[in-house]
């Protein structure tokens, strides 16, 4: 297990460096004099070349691309993504102070789907060719197929507009949260239904599954002992991706909701064209993609032994 | 066997399709019919603008009713259809061109090679989804050209990943031996042996993509991203549509549900195409020799290849299978 771990953190280390040559490279491919932007922002009134010039130096914007990269690197290592070009907020602060929201968020969906998803995936496998398989495999289809900003905003104008059951916006009470939450978890259902049975399906057509019913188990037996365990690791991996995909692909449902989490910020600073707080996504979303990438890797490893031989 | 003509034997490969899969296929090509001549047939400009007309609602004249501008809204979305499929199709395209040669690229070329492109995939793919395409859009400026063009640059990994593996395989088996044995240069190898033999599985993989592109044409356009007004484009129209929704629901329902057919269409034929090319293995019918051999690759990516999103497929079908690269 140890050399698996070493194996798997040591992984990290490229990933980390290609998506920190990527931001520093969106942030060179950027249009227009940060220098001037950031004196902008910051509020000063007249902006004297002798002001560029500073805050250049400050910068090393003069400096070469190599020297900018290894000094940008130095400062993210720090915790130091700039700031933004709008707000003069820093990037770490704006990114800091609304990641507990997304986080909520992506919690909350994964496990409603999950709580749905697995279930309905399993009995559709077991019962195959029924109105229940009919029935999910139509969700699974139809979910995956429906664009989630159109849902969101279906949403808001049959439950909010129209009902007023629920409110139009996603705030953080108990009836702000039911409908960003089930929007997600709707379309993250669909791939998890789908993702479901097909292990199941998979499991249930290996050679130890005829085995176990030739030494005459019961069929429930089988499922409980044989069928589940060794459909935990799949599922596991999927769902523990499906989490990160909702902290950062929930953006604009996120953005429909007016939610107060990363995936706002980062839409508005698209609008705005507000490149820090854009290449500050990009991070965010690579360091929440390998932190629980790596996590699920271990989690894995430990339900499955027959992964971590690799 | 039987003398069968191309489109005889087509039509009967068709006719052996899950009856969803027809279905959806014919969906399909009446979308794409409509996308080709609905604008021309539909007689109403879907530019014109009716200012004594503008939001009305639902009429003989004009089915869908008209929106801010006074614009026919059945006009627009037959133009908005052009502009989704025709994008999707470029970007799967580009992804496909870009997966080829950087492919074969890790395929044919030496172990650092292999290894650097390797490892640039593997950190691509660590960035989920829509997050680089809106990132890249943003800073290189709101366009539609811009959005396929970020969406290309960022989703050729995967197709890549698949494009090598179905090389490497390719490049093991006795015909590229024997052309190799005979002296052909790597290019002959590559244009000539390998390219028509994965060419089926190759249009598969691109085909896969097609509807989750659609949806994130849709997602970037609606944001702002991708269309700029006065051309239509469905994603755009749901947002135009924000400010009236109250009052015009039809105006937002309608360009949402042709997405969420369009992609619908897409996903049920390409899944239909990949079970009756996986189920080939148990037809009777005889086989000349290489178009079995280009039906087991095709099996292959029939199993590696579902319109599922890319970090179900990395899961469902790299790590447990054992066939990651």
């Amino acid at each position: 297990m140890s050399r698996f771990l070493i194996a798997r953190l040591l992984a990290v280390f490229p990933v980390l460096l290609v998506i920190s040559l990527l931001a520093f490279g969106l942030q060179a491919i950027t249009p227009g004099d940060p220098a001037i932007l950031l004196l902008q922002a910051s509020g000063v009134e007249t902006i004297t070349p002798e002001a560029i010039q500073a805050k250049r130096a400050e910068l090393h914007l003069d400096d070469p691309l190599p020297v900018r990269y290894t000094q940008w690197l130095v400062g993210a290592l720090h915790g130091d993504f700039g700031r933004s070009f709008r707000s003069y907020e820093p990037v770490t602060n704006l990114y800091r102070d609304r990641i507990a929201a997304t986080a909520l968020l992506a919690l909350c969906a994964a496990s409603l789907s999950a709580l749905f998803a697995i279930p309905l995936g399993m009995t559709a496998a077991y019962w195959r060719g029924s109105w229940l398989d009919a029935l999910a495999q139509v969700l699974a289809v139809i979910g995956s197929a429906v664009p989630g900003f159109w849902v969101a905003l279906m949403g808001i104008y049959f439950l909010a507009a129209r009902l007023h059951w629920l409110p139009a916006f996603g705030t953080l009470t108990m009836k702000g949260v039911i409908m960003p939450v089930g929007v997600l978890a709707l379309a993250n259902m669909a791939t998890l239904t789908r993702l479901t049975r097909g292990v199941v399906l998979d499991v249930l057509s290996q050679p130890f599954v005829r085995v176990a019913r030739a030494k005459g188990l019961s069929t429930r037996e089988i499922a409980i002992r044989h069928v589940f365990p060794n459909t935990l690791g799949p599922i596991l991996t999927v769902l523990g991706l499906e989490t990160a995909h909702l902290m950062t692909g929930a953006a604009v449902v996120e953005y429909v909701f007016a939610w107060p989490g990363i995936g706002k910020l980062a839409v508005d600073a698209a609008l705005l064209r507000d490149t820090p707080v854009i290449v500050g996504f990009a991070i965010a979303a690579g360091l929440i993609f390998v932190t629980l990438n790596l996590v699920v890797d271990l989690a894995v490893g430990t339900v499955d032994p027959r992964v971590r031989s690799v | 066997m039987p003398v069968q003509s191309r489109v005889q034997r087509f039509s009967s490969w068709i006719s052996e399709l899950h009856p969803t899969g027809r279905i959806a296929l014919s969906l399909l090509l009446c979308l794409v019919l409509l996308a080709l001549f609905g604008p021309w047939v539909w007689g109403q400009g879907a530019l014109d603008q009716h200012v004594e007309l503008r939001l009305s609602n639902p009429s003989l004249h004009h089915p869908l009713g008209t929106d801010s501008y006074g614009r026919d809204i059945l006009a627009r979305l037959f133009l908005g259809a052009r502009w989704s499929l025709l994008g999707a199709a470029l970007v799967c395209a580009g992804v496909s061109t870009i997966g080829f040669v950087l492919g074969t690229l890790a395929a044919f070329g030496n172990r650092f090679v292999d290894t650097i492109i390797g490892r640039l995939i593997e950190a691509l793919l660590a960035l989920p989804g829509l997050v680089p395409a809106l990132a890249l859009t943003a800073i290189l400026g709101p366009s539609f050209p811009n959005l396929l063009l970020a969406l290309i640059v960022t989703s050729w990994p995967s197709s890549a990943r698949i494009f090598r593996s179905l090389i490497l395989r390719e490049r093991e088996a006795g015909y590229v031996e024997s052309a190799i044995a005979l002296g052909a240069s790597s290019r002959v190898v590559i244009f000539r042996h390998i390219l028509p033999n994965i060419f089926g599985p190759a249009l598969i993989l691109a085909t896969a993509n097609f509807g989750g592109v659609i949806l994130g044409l849709a997602s970037l356009s609606f944001l702002g991203l991708g269309m700029q007004p006065p051309t239509p484009e469905w994603g755009r129209m749901i947002n135009d549509a924000r400010a009236y929704f109250q009052r015009y629901p039809w105006q937002m329902i309608a360009p949402g549900l042709c997405i969420a057919l369009t992609v619908l269409a897409v996903n049920l034929s390409g899944d239909a195409l990949r079970d009756r090319i996986a189920g080939e293995r148990y037809s009777k019918r005889e086989m000349p020799p290489r178009s079995r051999r280009a039906g087991s690759t095709l099996r292959d990516v029939a199993a590696q290849v579902s319109p599922l999103p890319k970090l179900t497929q990395r899961a469902a079908s790299g790590r447990f299978s054992g066939t990651e690269m």
